[in-house]
């Protein structure tokens, strides 16, 4: 077995597991760089999701000039392709964390490339709890932060489960051209130790990791957006 | 006992659109006494449902006064607004309990969340908060369900919930929208059984609105008739039912409408000289009328169509009958029939 795999993928056992352009190495970048800017973009998606839906007409807190202003944001940003924001944001990158280039660096460009695509996903969750609820909620005087805590978001936590794993695969799909600016990852492996060196074999292993990655998040997420749905008799 | 609890004066409500304005409710005047069960009827549309959501300001009128538990929501008379505090509204709504057609209860909290989410800022501590929950759950019929999701229970079940729920801050006020419009007819008396208990048991004042008529002659003490946003009638239900003479309020009502399908239906061989719808109640029943007619008048009453309903525990009749005599005679015989207190609604046959 070992010396089949020695034979049919040389460039892969070539690059190691450890050391620099180790497989280790690789795949903690990715994970690294796909839990980093999931928690910032998260959390800059969620609040902007929740700003589109409560500032909305039809909101609780209807304001057309915040509801505006945050709409245009998510629009700009969503407008730019991510390889092109890798370098469009790279002074305020440098600002930020001090360098350009390499696997933190990575972590701005991706945290503003995802949250304008989760704050749209967050605001679509959000909106199909269903008008009446926060009607109801309202009738016996809660606050506006029990509205979007308590109804809002504890009611479409399943759909919000959904989103985020669909959000969080198309994170991993960023990271991988994270390695245009040096940052690493299973996706610049695949491209500089495979692609570009003719090592197709490396480009198999790397895409069949990330494959796998992405089907072990999307079994985790529609485990819990199962377990969190209790809208239907079960 | 007869302070007014709830008071609208001169409301109205209207949705400006793009090229029109919806002219939902029209210069509505209304005063709810304290521990009345009100009930507010009329056709989808009609603006029921918008002139009682003013109340606890989940619609914003456009101008009138809005007084509830004494207290001023809101007043435009003269193009000023003035409008409670928001804070000041979210504790006034504590008092004001709401159900809804379509339940609303969350879905991802369980039966007994659902109540304490309502108890949320009262200053009962966590502890006392569940047993409040139980005890409410317990006077709906539902204490084995605490731990359930609404998903779980019927939609009666549901309804329950949602009314120990409004009843969770003890309310002086309890506003029925449409809430049993989604139900099946059993689970709809249930559903108003419970609200005339509870209305009896803590001496809440209801307000019920429904576009059917039974649900209003089961528990209503008052009832205000409302059409394309105005309010046609108001008053106690016993008087309406009897004696109301409005065409809308007959419609709702039923009865005559009903008179003449079936007289249409009877397809009566000799018509007889007039017919009459005589509607009464037991009060007013004191000698053998279709003998006295004959007596008196010399006309031949014959009964075609005869029904009793209930209201509020009082038995209406309702009889069609026809009267054969001379002109002068069933003039006369009608006359009577209206110093009996009997009210008399000639039919005319319609095609």
């Amino acid at each position: 077995m070992k010396e089949w795999f020695i034979t049919h993928f040389p460039n892969v056992v070539q690059l190691g597991w450890t050391g620099d352009t180790g497989w280790a190495n690789s795949i903690v970048q990715t994970l690294f760089m796909t839990f980093w800017s999931a928690i910032f973009g998260g959390i800059l998606g969620l609040i902007f999701g929740i700003a589109l839906v409560v500032f909305d007409d039809n909101g609780i807190l209807p304001n057309k000039i915040i509801f505006n202003i945050v709409d245009k944001i998510v629009s700009f940003f969503r407008a730019i392709p991510f390889i092109i924001l890798l370098a469009f944001i790279a002074p305020f990158t440098q600002f930020l964390v001090g360098t350009q280039i390499g696997t933190t660096a990575a972590l701005v460009p991706l945290a503003f490339g995802v949250f304008p695509f989760y704050a749209r996903q967050v605001q679509v969750a959000l909106e199909s709890v269903d008008s009446g609820k926060i009607e109801a909620a309202q009738s016996i005087g809660a606050t506006n932060w029990d509205l979007i805590f308590g109804v809002y978001v504890k009611e479409a936590r399943s759909e919000l489960v959904r989103v985020s794993t669909v959000t969080l695969i198309s994170l991993i799909g960023l990271t991988a051209m994270a390695g245009a600016i040096g940052a690493g990852g299973l996706g610049n492996t695949a491209i500089s130790y495979g692609y570009n060196r003719f090592a197709s074999d490396t480009t198999l292993v790397a895409t069949l990791l990330v494959v796998i990655l992405v089907i072990i998040i999307q079994l985790i997420g529609d485990f819990l957006a199962r377990k969190l749905n209790h809208s239907i008799k079960k | 006992m007869t302070e007014n609890i709830i008071e609208l004066d001169k409301v109205n409500v209207k949705f400006p659109l793009k090229d029109k304005t919806i002219h939902a409710v029209k210069d509505v005047s209304l005063s709810i006494k304290k521990g009345d069960i009100f009930g507010v009827v009329g056709y989808s549309g009609a603006g029921k449902s918008t002139l009682v959501r003013t109340i606890n300001l989940l619609q914003k009128p456009s101008s009138g006064i809005v007084k509830v538990l004494g207290k001023e929501f809101y007043k435009n008379v003269d193009g000023k607004e003035k409008n409670i505090s928001v804070g000041d509204l979210r504790k006034e709504r504590r008092n004001i309990g709401m159900i809804f057609q379509h339940f609303n209860l969350l879905n991802e909290r369980t039966v007994q969340d659902n109540i304490a989410f309502a108890l949320k800022h009262s200053k009962l501590k966590e502890k006392e908060i569940i047993n409040k929950s139980i005890e409410l759950l317990d006077l709906v019929g539902l204490k084995e369900f605490a731990k359930s999701y609404p998903a779980q229970l019927s939609g009666g079940q549901q309804q329950r919930v949602a009314i120990a729920r409004a009843l969770a801050n003890d309310p002086e006020i309890l506003i029925s929208d449409e809430a049993t419009s989604a139900l099946d007819p059993e689970n709809t008396n249930q559903i108003l059984d419970l609200l005339k208990k509870i209305n009896q048991k803590l001496g809440l004042t209801v307000v019920l609105i429904t576009h059917e008529m039974d649900a209003i002659k089961r528990i209503c003490n008052n009832v205000a008739i409302m059409d394309s946003g105005e309010l046609i009638e108001k008053g106690n239900i016993m008087d309406i039912f009897v004696h109301s003479t409005n065409p809308v309020t007959r419609k709702f009502i039923g009865n005559s409408f009903d008179a003449i399908s079936i007289l249409n239906s009877l397809n009566l061989s000799k018509k007889p000289d007039a017919i009459v719808q005589l509607t009464y109640t037991s009060d007013d029943i004191g000698s053998p009328i279709i003998v006295e007619l004959y007596k008196q008048f010399g006309v031949k009453a014959n009964i075609i169509y005869s029904n009793i309903e209930v209201l509020q525990d009082k038995p209406i009749g309702t009889n069609l009958i026809g009267i054969d005599g001379n002109q002068d005679s069933i003039k006369k015989a009608l006359n009577y029939l209206h110093e009996s207190n009997i009210k008399v609604t000639e039919i005319k046959e319609e095609q």
